[in-house]
């Protein structure tokens, strides 16, 4: 019977165009299912990254003994106890290294530094380089062609603070201007600094302050008389040659052994501020090696890394001076998340 | 009477009439649901640009680290005019930028890594985001949707400048 088979046809081409809306529909909600699974799972490592990051700055703000950061302290417990979960999580200290913006081109010259520049390369070169690029956190395309490429990443940093006593003068000139915006009371500070090197002294914390006036609280940390590396975490070379420097023409008494002897004991235990001056006797300019090397990291950086999410981290410690007692802060100063 | 040769032109006319109205709600509600169907795909369409320009905006906008020794209250940060915004800075480069511009229903938006557009928005405005020192720690962009409310995107910069050794709040 035609008439019957007519109204089925019918049903069929409904139900099949049916089928397709249900199946298109069906495909758009799991896609859209799997999409938000997706963004869900993604959220969920990102913030447990975050949480991370900030569970690494609550442990070095704990550290019993502030004054000194070690591998000993119990961040680095931590870090290893946690780091199963995680497909990396690394904890840096990027501070403890020589920062080509400010450094002196001299201690190419009277020291193995030298070594590091790129053949052909001269101190002076280095310094034209540095006048030229002036502070910038990019130092591996600024240095690319006076410091040789595995220098420029194992021994050197943008991120340091800047030291009276032993950065480049104009460099101190430059970052002051930088930070005030004020080329005059730049250039009086920059006079300061060159009545010191002059005179062949070492420019104390309180003279710091009271030369700086109204501009210390916006110039602190960045210019200051804290030591910039920590005998930690600096490499062994550098170590070396700022042991062995000739501060004021006078290299510090058994720089080699000295040398080895401050090696053998930060692999074996914490040094102290106080461990650091009975080890290392030094006298009139030699001072200088003290505000080089000291026991406080002022940078690092925290890697961490899930199966579809890395994070990179950098925590700065502020120190702050509440009358006599220092204190420390830990704060996250750049967070870059990628997936 | 035999029924086996078919049915008359009247029955065939009532099966039709009873058929046809019997559709009239089926395709009235499937008519609905079509409508239904296009109003979330229209508003899964906005969600998704709106999500893929945060995304990108966020994502840019982070890639503007400022050195520690940067105040984030110069001036000198910003270049902004009438549907133009260039933020320096851009992965730590005094003189790179990070440009937003909008022209003709187009926001453009350029980095030294390249650039990507956005179709169908009606401007932007800009203000910068401050810490409650004044510092500037990023920027809030408010973009304009043709036929729906502004939509505001709260940007920050990928580090905090010379702002993170700000004293904090007591």
């Amino acid at each position: 019977m035609n008439n019957d088979g007519f109204f089925s046809i019918q049903a069929i081409l409904i139900i099949a165009a049916a089928s397709l809306l249900a199946a298109g529909v069906g495909t758009g909600i799991s896609m859209t299912q799997q999409y938000v699974e997706k963004s869900i799972s993604l959220q969920k490592d990102r913030k447990q990254l975050i949480l991370e990051i900030n569970k690494v700055i609550k442990q070095l703000q704990n550290n019993p003994n502030q004054e000194s950061d070690s591998p000993f302290d119990p961040v680095w417990e931590y870090v290893r106890a946690v780091s199963g979960r995680y497909r990396r999580l690394e904890l840096t200290d990027i501070s403890s290294r020589i920062n080509p913006g400010s450094m002196q081109a001299a201690f190419f010259e009277k020291t193995d530094l030298k070594r590091t520049l790129l053949p052909g390369t001269s101190p002076k070169l280095f310094k034209d380089n540095q006048k030229r690029t002036g502070f910038i956190m990019d130092i591996r395309s600024a240095y690319k062609n006076v410091l040789l490429k595995d220098a420029l990443e194992t021994y050197f940093t943008a991120f340091s603070f800047l030291n009276v006593n032993t950065d480049y003068e104009y460099s101190l000139r430059e970052m002051f201007k930088l930070l005030t915006s004020d080329s005059g009371a730049a250039d009086v500070f920059h006079t300061f600094i060159s009545h010191a090197l002059r005179e062949k002294r070492l420019i104390t914390e309180e003279e710091l302050s009271t030369a700086l006036g109204t501009y210390r609280e916006t110039v602190f940390p960045v210019i200051s008389t804290l030591p910039k590396m920590n005998i930690h975490y600096v490499p062994g070379f550098i170590l070396k040659q700022i042991l062995t420097y000739p501060y004021g023409g006078e290299r510090i008494n058994n720089g080699t052994t000295v040398f080895k002897s401050l090696l053998y004991l930060r692999s074996t235990r914490e040094i102290t501020p106080e461990d650091l001056h009975t080890l290392v006797k030094t006298e009139g300019l030699q001072n200088r090696f003290f505000q080089c090397i000291g026991t406080k990291t002022w940078f690092w950086k925290v890697s961490a890394a899930t199966k579809r999410t890395a994070a990179l981290a950098v925590i700065v410690c502020v120190p702050r001076k509440k009358e006599k007692e220092r204190k420390y802060l830990y704060r996250l100063y750049s967070l870059n998340v990628t997936e | 009477m035999n029924r086996n040769g078919g049915f008359t032109f009247i029955e065939i006319i009532i099966a039709m009439v009873i058929i046809t109205t019997a559709w009239v709600p089926v395709l009235s509600v499937f008519t609905r649901f079509l409508h239904f169907t296009e109003k979330i795909r229209a508003e899964n369409r906005f969600t998704e640009k709106l999500i893929s320009l945060d995304d990108y905006l966020r994502n840019s906008v982070s890639e503007i680290q400022l050195p520690y020794w940067i105040e984030g209250k110069q001036e000198s940060l910003f270049m902004n005019f009438r549907n133009h915004l260039t933020i320096f800075y851009w992965k730590g480069q005094r003189t790179a930028g990070l440009k937003i511009d909008w022209a003709e229903g187009i926001l453009h938006i350029s980095s030294p890594d390249g650039d990507r557009i956005f179709k169908d928005w009606n401007g932007f405005e800009s203000t910068p985001l401050k810490t409650r020192k004044e510092s500037i720690i990023g920027v809030v962009l408010i973009l304009k949707n043709p036929g729906k409310k502004d939509t505001r995107f709260i940007c920050t910069f990928g580090t905090a400048g010379h702002a993170v050794f700000e004293e904090a709040e007591k």
